[in-house]
């Protein structure tokens, strides 16, 4: 198994790619290994600026505050245990 | 007084059940025994805490699954905390006619209507219900900031 600091710096750095630029409030939220596969997988988070599209069917809230102005995105991140890259998943929460 | 999220009371609950079981469960992997007794330390007293009934579902809806002396554990802590611990209800309407529906769900919104009302204590183990209680300037314990910080950043 990855040791966790491994995990988060090579995370960040796939999310990095996938943004071009440094992710913001980038956190490591949750992770497992399947001792079968020996693919480490983590769930990672990060704020983005909201669009309308992303805003959906409701209205900007009348809050005035930076978060109000992004969005958190959760991403599930699979590795192999020489930290090679399997996938990039969309996280149901 | 302080309010917890499921996850937060999550961690609470297994970690008086047996501290070394805490970063077995999914949601908690990042978290271990040393948590737990820092989470023990902020809260000081049962008497400090306040639980929505909606949080109770969702340890529960999380907790029963479990077998054996685990289980039995879980339900005689249980049996006490609910007896000790307050509990707030709060009709599901006010969840959904807050602005954070679309992005926390009911139980989630609730909790933040509740603490913008009565300026209770958040401690959370979610990273979006953070954010915003923060973007509120309500007082916010976001405990995977932290652990992050502790872990992460030197």
């Amino acid at each position: 198994m990855i040791e966790l600091r491994e995990m988060y710096l090579t995370a960040f750095e796939q999310i990095k790619q996938v943004l071009g630029k440094e992710p913001i409030d980038f956190r490591f939220e949750q992770f497992k290994e399947d001792e079968k596969s020996h693919i480490n997988e983590m769930v990672v988070s990060y704020l983005v600026e909201r669009t309308p599209k992303t805003t959906g069917f409701k209205s900007v809230s009348t809050v005035s505050n930076l978060f109000y102005d992004y969005e958190r995105i959760y991403k599930i991140i699979q590795l192999t245990d020489d930290k090679k890259l399997v996938g990039i998943l969309i996280y149901p929460n | 007084m302080i309010v917890l999220d499921s996850n937060s009371f999550l961690l609470f609950v297994i970690g008086l059940i047996d501290p070394k079981r805490i970063s077995k469960h999914k949601v908690l992997s990042l978290f271990d025994e040393a948590d737990f007794y820092k989470l023990i330390e902020i809260i000081k007293h049962h008497s400090n805490l306040i639980i929505l009934p909606n949080i109770w579902t969702e340890v529960d809806n999380s907790m029963n699954r479990s077998v054996g002396e685990f289980k039995n554990k879980y339900v005689e802590i249980c049996k006490e905390l609910a007896r000790e611990i307050k509990e707030n209800y709060l009709a599901s309407s006010i969840g959904f006619e807050s602005d954070s529906i679309y992005d926390l769900g009911l139980t989630d919104s609730l909790l933040l209507e509740w603490i913008k009302e009565q300026g209770h204590t958040l401690i959370s183990i979610d990273s979006k219900l953070c954010d915003i209680a923060k973007a509120y300037n309500l007082k916010t314990i976001d405990l995977i900031k932290d652990k992050n910080d502790f872990l992460f950043k030197i």
